[in-house]
């Protein structure tokens, strides 16, 4: 089955949403939806791989024609990656049905 | 000696009928269905939902990342969204996004974007039975 697009979503700490939407739409991407979250982890894994999670965290959805999709997960993880304050972390979830993104894509062009 | 060999036809394994069926005791999929919209409408759409037969609705605040400096100067930006998740029957699907879309084009300051991704397992046949709406299997359970 294919699909024809897909929702990235990208976890970052408080305050890069701003960064995320630059990225993306470097890579083609148009529109976004910020969502405040609470991060949480394992502390023994924390300490293994050396991350450190804030709990104040954003969650940026952005959905995107698959053909885009690679690019702007490249984008995300060269700009606000893990090695970036924002320390995002951003996956691509199949999306099988859409309706009202020619009005959505139309706003965030205005 | 040349043998024939007799394949015998078997009888059909019962399975489980997945997917689109008129059975309303066969397991239908499910959809998690996420809908983005302006926060003052976010009651309008949850009691726009219930015909669809959803049952179980997650609502975030969240806000829109599209920005014109202009319409920001003349406070005329209404960024304040809300993200509802909702988990719907798989045979739903295209009644409700089609009802949606008529919505965000006819609703004042209604407009929004709605899409659906596949889930792939849920666990428990009581949450089954409520995030899919199956009253019927739920009735003969209790007898």
């Amino acid at each position: 089955m294919s699909f024809k697009h897909e929702v990235i979503l990208c976890i970052v700490n408080n305050g890069f949403s701003d960064a995320v939407m630059d990225a993306a739409r470097e890579a083609g991407a148009r529109g976004g939806t910020v969502i405040h979250a609470r991060g949480t982890a394992n502390k023994k894994a924390e300490e293994f791989f050396n991350i450190s999670i804030q709990p104040e965290k954003e969650v940026v959805m952005i959905l995107v024609d698959s053909g885009i999709r690679d690019a702007v997960l490249h984008a995300l993880y060269n700009e606000v990656g893990l090695k970036d304050p924002a320390q995002g972390i951003a996956f691509a979830l199949p999306v099988s049905n859409v309706v009202g993104l020619s009005t959505y894509s139309d706003k965030t062009e205005e | 000696m040349r043998t024939k060999a007799i394949i015998k036809k078997r009888p059909a394994a019962p399975t489980a009928s997945v997917g689109k069926t008129s059975d309303p005791k066969a397991v239908q999929k499910l959809e998690l269905l996420i809908l983005v919209v302006n926060r003052n409408k976010t009651e309008f759409y949850i009691d726009f939902l219930h015909n669809f037969e959803i049952n179980l609705h997650t609502i975030m605040p969240a806000h829109g990342t599209a920005k014109t400096e202009m319409l920001e100067y003349l406070g005329l930006m209404d960024d304040d969204k809300a993200v509802i998740f909702n988990i719907i029957r798989e045979d739903q699907v295209a009644n409700t996004l089609a009802a949606l879309d008529e919505k965000f084009h006819t609703i004042r300051n209604g407009k929004g974007i709605a899409f659906t991704v596949p889930l792939t397992g849920t666990i428990g046949v009581a949450i089954y039975q409520f995030l899919s709406n199956n009253r019927m299997t739920t009735k003969e359970a209790g007898r």
